[in-house]
């Protein structure tokens, strides 16, 4: 084939439609506040963005200054501990404003694509426990052990409130002894009260009660310290159907300085599957969730709202996975 | 509708759109959100990474269009931002599986979708700097300056990129049979 016919066969593949719903998907993404900056410019005027880059962390820098100065002690002057929260240390800056907290943010891992999700759907928590084993697989055939997990949530009372108690506790090849992570949120409103975590250095609470601006459990309020071990529980607060997706900024916290960063993820499903586990034979909505480095898919029972399997691809030939084993209730 | 008045309703459309109007950015869309969607998947190979480039073209619109001179065709530099997105993209991605693997195009029926889904598949598998000279030139039709300029590269590295192209793809079709 000559590179004419070629090219000119090129032209004739055909490409697909936009789906339909890419406008509301659009439109919503502006209603919600989402802003994105194009890329206009040439290429050429890298070197005048670079330098409009360097002016913007001047001003920074200097209004860091100011009011370091304005502020007696500034704001290390209530010092960053472990029991703080991420919000707590932003809403103490002067550069993040509480609306840029939740919708346009600088130091960033990734970045969101789908509208922020803002608040879950349903306030309603199952109570339960549930069990899960975790196996790495390499090369389809050599299968190892990783460690079980048990997530529950169970009724209580904290300071004469109903609340429910959401934790994990998990031992394995990811932890060195075996860990807890608990949640304590209100009944009423599912407002954060209190987060404690043996999980790494050693155990720290985070009293969030005392945060002068409410959060609640969701994935808008959801922090790195604690996503990984409870998002199960907002999987249960999520009406998930075949269009569902959405993107949530979660502030880290890092290091001794207490450098803020967020870390983008973006969540859509991607199909329905039946999966089949130890505990069952579940319909279940498979989950996309991209990170900046790591995806990881999540299976949802489509009817009881629980998470039956996790699966991360760890490299070409690998895969982690982790599935349910036992439920208590057991599913209906 | 004689062409001032077109161009009367095109500024007032642009105005909308940089005002925030829902409606101005819907029938922008809708002009032109199909022929920068088919650019986008030319150019990423994914439908999902395609509807990604185009939502966030039309999510950024409002603000970007305060930028934008009215000088030549809309449509045009609907096209260079979105090449410059998708290529941003490109750039960013690693192929994830569970998405690639999502897409349900539809099963050929002819012979002629048959060959076209084997020069799809051939396109597809070039290299990512390679495929995107050839969907610049071959299908949307800018010159190797225009493609130099988007890319940040050499007008000699593009015609080099296309010339390899070609043949990779000649080669990959030939393999094939």
């Amino acid at each position: 084939m000559s590179p004419e016919s070629l090219c000119e066969e090129l032209r004739k593949v055909p490409s697909p439609e936009p789906s339909i719903d890419l406008l509301p998907r659009i439109l919503a993404s502006r209603a919600a506040g989402v802003r994105i900056v194009l890329p206009t410019a040439r290429p050429g005027r890298t070197r005048w963005s670079i330098a409009s880059a360097a002016a913007a962390v001047a001003m920074a820098v200097l209004g860091w200054l100011a009011f370091q100065m304005v502020v007696p002690g500034g704001w290390r002057s209530e010092s960053i501990t472990s029991d703080q929260g991420a919000s707590d240390f932003l809403e103490r800056t002067p550069l993040f404003l509480a609306t840029a907290y939740a919708q346009e943010v600088s130091d960033t891992l990734g970045r969101a694509t789908y509208r922020l999700l803002d608040r879950v759907t349903d306030t309603r928590l199952t109570p339960g426990s549930w069990s899960y084993e975790a196996t790495m697989t390499v090369d389809g055939r050599i299968t190892t052990p990783q460690g079980s997990r048990r997530f529950t949530i169970a009724p209580d009372t904290y300071r004469g409130e109903p609340v429910w108690i959401v934790a994990t506790e998990g031992k394995g090849t990811y932890a060195r002894a075996p860990f807890r992570d608990s949640l304590i949120v209100a009944q009423r409103d599912l407002r954060l009260l209190r987060h404690s975590s043996d999980l790494g250095p050693g155990p720290r609470v985070w009293e969030l009660s005392r945060d002068s601006a409410a959060r609640f459990l969701s994935w808008r309020y959801a922090d790195v310290s604690w996503l990984g071990s409870l998002y199960r529980a907002l999987f249960q607060l999520e009406r998930l159907d075949r269009d569902w997706r959405g993107s949530v900024y979660l502030p880290w916290l890092r290091g001794k300085d207490g450098r803020c960063t967020f870390y983008a993820l973006n969540l859509h499903v991607t199909g329905v599957e039946r999966v089949t586990t130890p505990a069952g034979t579940f319909d279940a909505w498979r989950v996309a969730v991209q990170g900046r480095r790591n995806d990881m898919t999540v299976w949802v029972s489509t009817d009881t709202r629980w998470v039956v399997k996790v699966a991360i691809a760890s490299g070409q030939d690998a895969v982690w996975e982790q599935v349910l084993v036992s439920a208590t209730p057991p599913a209906p | 509708m004689s062409t001032s008045a077109v161009s009367a309703s095109r500024a007032s459309l642009i105005e909308g759109v940089r005002a925030g109007s829902p409606e101005a950015l819907s029938a922008l869309y809708r002009e032109h959100g199909p022929v920068l969607f088919r650019l986008a998947y030319r150019l990423v190979g994914v439908r999902e990474d395609a509807e990604d480039v185009v939502h966030d073209v039309f999510v950024g619109l409002p603000e970007a269009l305060r930028r934008y001179e009215e000088r030549g065709s809309l449509g045009a530099w609907l096209k260079r931002v979105t090449a410059r997105l998708a290529l941003m993209r490109l750039r960013r991605r690693k192929r994830r599986r569970e998405v690639t693997l999502e897409g349900v195009e539809p099963q050929p029926d002819t012979a002629s979708d048959t060959e076209h889904l084997a020069l799809q598949s051939a396109v597809s598998g070039l290299p990512d700097r390679l495929r995107v000279v050839l969907v610049l030139k071959e299908i949307e039709g800018y010159a190797h300056a225009e493609i130099a300029d988007m890319l940040g590269i050499s007008e000699g590295a593009s015609r080099v990129r296309l010339a390899r192209a070609l043949r990779r793809l000649r080669k990959a079709l030939e393999d094939g049979r």
